[in-house]
């Protein structure tokens, strides 16, 4: 299109226009954004994309879906860990296929203490989880439009439709949850409903089991990594003991065999202790709180493992 | 590639940089629009380009054999058809056939599994196969009926064939319309190119923000592994889907048009207004306009149309909205949709045989019984089968599942939507069928540009979840 187009008059209307309503559209939804109760706001692209594309490096990296993606906290492990950088390396109904776990694994710092903990929950050992698909958009996603300045505003639409409904008085979701630079989602629900997520399990086993090919590609992964002097531990996420209960028998989810199974690829297994004292606010996910001492419980016992590993090295030598 | 794309918008960039230097070279012109038209296309799968060329060239030479031998032209016609025809049953139907065949079979207890044999490349749509190939037959159908004569230019034909604004979900448009104007085509004005602006505003607007909006939310209800959900939730879902698929579509058209006048062509206007109908017959006048007069022109009138007798032209009906229904679709659910239009026209025939009242109030209220009708049918274009469709429609229409507590289920931006798309179509309503005038501000140049761009600043901010247009599967 030739310059010359600007010499009519409409178009030239539609361009100066579109500069102003760009302008005022964006101070509008950065300042509803802004001024919303800050746990009240929805989690921003900004947030999964630095979390998909940061460049940092990390002693301990924590992979896994949702339920740990908001079920563990690093900053409140690294307390626990001393020097220890952890980072929460959990998405959308992820699953443990190979994506995941080498994109998981490149967050390690190659000099560093070279801690994975896997959160093994029942869906994400499925071929669906498997596909990864929010981990696969927010890899093949732009990120220079992320870090460019003003940009941001523009990329996410699902952040204007939430402050359209803000702003509309309509009623936004009941979550409340506060997105942190270490890939934790601190989160709670004030209308608790510790059944709200048994359907959508329900539904979901009913439809498909896990996948035996997954878990001997894991439990190969696991095995690999053991050689390669990583330190590799896993745990089941805790869930309300209605949840364990459908998840054990629907999806096919054998604790004491994957247990078993880990182990004897090199890893260790984290027993969670009085695993149905996390409170959930909806059966699946975990309260911040809980989230919190669970957080410092698995810690704890990398710490204790990796201390006793230390001392058992040093009497080998 | 997909006009709602990155790609697609740094493709046009380019396109039209270097097109108004081709003005004058027609050849090269052509060949440029077609080598665009390929990069296009070919941006989705190249592999499946020869098929549009295969398809072309049938015609191509069919139509000039065609004008060349008249009176053998018949049999060029049939050589056509089964070319064509035919590579449309290998990729679109041919699997759906045999796996219906092998599920029929698999029930009397003898399962066969033919489809595993069946090589992948067989099994992939290629995307717009119906839309060309309709495109494809319709130049030499009007050169069979001494309506057009066939150009000796290949380069002319599949610049036709190929143009890339329609290429792959319409409008289809006619060899008699178009082949003039890419011959000579305008120059495009400023006040063209203002228009050509207008129609892909609203295109993206109608896609991205209203259609893409009700994505979500339906995908949701018909993925929905049950129909427990009540007729509220039901009437809400079938409503979203109607926008849905609506906009989504006519976004598409209007796309189309705009690039098409940039280019200095003109494209037949493909919806107006559809939901504004107050009978079927209006519905499928306003409704993907390029295909209802296509089936109309070279299907229902070639069967005799409804010059023929009562039971007859029913019958030509029929066999015309079962033809439409399985070309938008390989699967039992689209015939159910097209033989549910059928049902629906035949009825207005039979028992509206004229539509005479002039009473708004009457209008108004056949307006609403035809759009509802229409949600009912397009349950079954929704759905992933007829059982499903079915058990849907079941919903919709018992009584006793009416809670308006649902209500509370859908999110609160959907009924938002919904609500700003009827009060649209209402003014819509008032303005095309009550004589309503409206005010002379909305024409005037500065509110169309205030409205262009508040479309485009929209779209940048607002933009919903949904992905590819629903037509791209046709």
């Amino acid at each position: 299109m030739r310059l010359s187009i600007f010499n009519f008059k409409p178009i030239r209307l539609v361009v100066i226009f579109l500069v102003g309503m760009v302008i005022a559209a964006g101070w509008l939804k950065m300042r509803v954004l802004e001024q919303a109760p800050k746990g009240l706001r929805p989690l921003t692209a900004a947030f999964w994309m630095t979390k998909t594309h940061t460049n940092k490096k990390f002693d301990v990296i924590v992979i896994g879906d949702s339920r740990v993606y908001r079920g563990i906290s690093p900053s409140d492990m690294e307390e626990v860990l001393g020097e220890m950088a952890v980072f929460n390396f959990g998405y959308s109904s992820a699953g443990m296929s190979a994506l995941l776990l080498n994109a998981g694994e490149e967050k390690l710092k190659k000099n560093g203490k070279k801690i994975i903990i896997l959160g093994l929950t029942p869906y994400s050992l499925t071929s669906s989880a498997a596909l990864n698909e929010q981990y696969k958009e927010l890899k093949k996603a732009l990120y220079w439009p992320y870090q460019t300045p003003g940009l941001p505003i523009l990329m996410y639409p699902k952040e204007t439709a939430w402050a359209v409904t803000y702003l509309l008085g309509f009623k936004v979701s009941p979550y409340h949850q506060i997105p942190h630079d270490n890939g934790w989602v601190e989160s709670d629900n004030p209308s608790e409903n510790i059944e709200a997520a048994l359907d959508e399990y329900r539904q979901r086993f009913a439809k498909e089991k896990i996948s035996k090919e997954l878990f001997n590609y894991l439990m190969e992964k696991v095995q690999l990594w053991s050689e390669q002097g990583y330190t590799v531990f896993a745990f089941r996420p805790p869930v309300s003991e209605k949840m364990e209960q459908l998840e054990n028998a629907k999806s096919g989810y054998d604790e004491s065999w994957i247990k078993n199974e880990f182990s004897e690829a090199g890893g260790i297994w984290i027993d969670i202790e009085n695993r149905y004292a996390y409170k959930t606010y909806d059966g699946s996910h975990l309260t911040s709180a809980s989230a919190r001492l669970l957080s410092k419980y698995i810690a704890k016992f990398v710490s204790d493992k990796t201390s006793s590993m230390g001392r058992d090295k040093k009497r080998i030598l | 590639m997909a006009f709602n794309s990155i790609e697609f918008i740094l493709f046009c960039a380019i396109f039209f940089f270097f097109y108004p230097y081709l003005k004058e070279a027609r050849n090269r012109r052509y060949l440029y629009i077609v080598a665009a038209s390929c990069i296009f296309y070919g941006w989705w799968d190249y592999r499946y380009l020869f098929l549009l060329f295969v398809s072309g060239s049938i015609d191509f030479f069919m139509g000039y054999l065609i004008h060349k031998y008249p009176k053998r032209k018949k049999f060029f016609l049939v050589f056509s058809l089964i070319g064509n025809l035919g590579i449309l049953f290998s990729f679109k139907y041919l699997l759906w056939v045999i796996s219906s065949y092998q599920q029929f079979l698999s029930s009397f207890g003898m399962p066969v599994s033919w489809t595993v044999n069946i090589d992948p490349f067989f099994k992939v749509l290629p995307v717009g196969i119906s839309f060309y190939t309709f495109q494809s037959l319709c130049y030499t159908f009007d050169i069979y009926r001494g309506e057009l004569k066939p150009t000796r230019n290949p380069l002319l034909f599949f610049c036709y064939l190929s143009l890339f604004p329609q290429l792959v979900a319409g409008p289809i448009v006619r060899a008699s319309d178009i082949l003039n104007q890419l011959e000579k085509p305008k120059h495009p004005c400023g006040e063209k190119i203002f228009e050509g602006l207008r129609h892909i505003a609203s295109g993206f607007f109608k896609k991205v923000v209203i259609a893409d909006s009700l994505a979500p939310f339906v995908n949701d209800a018909f993925a929905s592994a049950s129909w427990d959900h009540g007729a509220i939730f039901w009437w809400i879902a079938a409503i979203a889907f109607a926008f849905q698929i609506y906009f989504d579509f006519a976004g598409y058209s209007d796309i189309a048009i705009g690039l098409g006048k940039w280019m200095g062509l003109d494209f037949k206007m493909n919806f107006n207004h559809p939901y504004i109908a107050s009978s079927f017959r209006e519905f499928w006048g306003r409704w993907h306009i390029s295909l209802s007069t296509w089936f109309r022109d070279y299907v229902y009138i070639p069967l005799g149309g409804s010059k023929v007798s009562t039971l007859r032209a029913h019958t030509n009906l029929w066999v015309t909205m079962l033809i439409s229904g399985l070309w938008h679709g390989a699967s039992f659910h689209f015939l159910v949709w097209g033989g549910l239009h059928a049902f629906f026209l035949s009825m207005e025939r039979i028992f509206f045989p004229e539509h005479r009242s002039k009473n708004i109030y009457f209008i108004a209220l056949s307006t609403l019984s035809t759009f509802l009708l229409v949600c009912i049918a397009s349950v079954f274009f929704r759905s992933s089968s007829v059982r499903h469709g079915a058990g849907i429609v079941k919903a919709l229409i018992d009584p006793r599942r009416f809670s308006f507590q649902e209500i509370h289920t859908v999110p609160a931006l959907i009924l938002f939507v919904i609500a700003a798309v009827f009060v649209r179509e209402s003014y819509v309503f008032v303005q095309q069928k009550g004589g309503f005038k409206p005010p002379a501000l909305q024409n005037h140049p500065v509110m169309q540009a205030l409205v262009v761009a508040l479309m485009f600043t929209t779209c940048l901010f607002y933009r919903g979840e949904g992905n590819a247009f629903i037509y791209f599967q046709f």
